[in-house]
């Protein structure tokens, strides 16, 4: 690109470099998707469980998203959170209000039906949570691309 | 943040505007992890982001980490705002020079 680049050549620019940072966060995604998705099964599953092990399945969730988030940072070089890409981040607050969704009715199951085994509602749970999580995260990609995409 | 297309002569040299446009599609992004990416030496990148700093566009966080320091660097709410006024100049007058398209049927 020259010292004073056209319109076009600067639009090209933007558009290579963001393309170079959605390579380097796409590079491995799929690893990544599963880690979280394993783990946001693991706390919303959690929930199903009787104190304290449903508040130690929450916290010990938290921990591990902080710790994937760390390992990703230093792995890309970069820090993107799921709420801060303007469009994608509405991809990232439904996510988050379905994961809310299924431990509230994991939490009402087992208050009203007490005869459910705790450990079939652990299962089922976690199992929605995990298929959520993937989509959701996979979801969450193709918006991302396609913001970086766009130039804005 | 504001679409109003501003030009703004700090943030197009081609350099500024590469690290603007890797920065706008993160929250941070490493020091080495930019300098890799547009291809350019510590001293040349440390020379962009200080006028880049100046200008009140960018902020730079130091974190150590395993005995090593690292540097992360993040556009402010002030050079998200121009990188997208900017940008959307840039569409502005890209869309006045674009040549016209050719008619339909008739171009043969």
């Amino acid at each position: 690109m020259s010292e004073d680049p056209t319109p076009a050549e600067a639009l090209e620019a933007i558009a290579r470099s963001r393309r170079t940072v959605h390579d380097r966060v796409a590079a491995g995604g799929w690893r990544y998707d599963l880690t979280y998705a394993a783990i946001v099964a693991g706390m919303v599953g959690g929930q199903a469980l009787d104190i304290p092990f449903n508040v130690l399945a929450s916290t010990l969730g938290v921990l591990a998203l902080a710790l994937i988030f760390q390992h990703e940072s230093r792995r890309t070089g970069l820090r993107i959170t799921g709420v801060s890409p303007r469009r994608a981040r509405w991809v990232a607050i439904a996510m988050g209000l379905l994961f809310a969704a299924v431990m509230l009715g994991v939490v009402y199951l087992r208050r009203t039906a007490s005869d459910v085994p705790v450990g079939l509602v652990f299962a089922a749970a976690a199992a929605v949570a995990f298929g959520l999580a993937l989509i959701g995260s996979r979801i969450w990609r193709r918006v991302y691309r396609a913001e970086m995409g766009t130039g804005e | 943040m504001s679409r109003v297309p501003q030009f703004d002569p700090v943030i197009h040299a081609p350099g500024r505007l590469q690290i603007c446009a890797i920065l706008s599609a993160a929250d941070e992004a490493e020091f080495a992890m930019v300098r890799d990416a547009i291809a350019v030496s510590d001293s040349v990148l440390s020379k962009h982001l200080k006028q880049l700093e100046e200008a009140g566009y960018v902020r730079l966080r130091k974190q150590a980490h395993a005995g090593r320091q690292r540097t992360w660097l993040s556009l402010t709410p002030a050079g998200r705002t121009a990188f997208a006024a900017h940008v959307a100049e840039l569409q502005r007058l890209a869309a006045m020079t674009a040549p016209e398209p050719l008619g339909q049927g008739f171009s043969g």
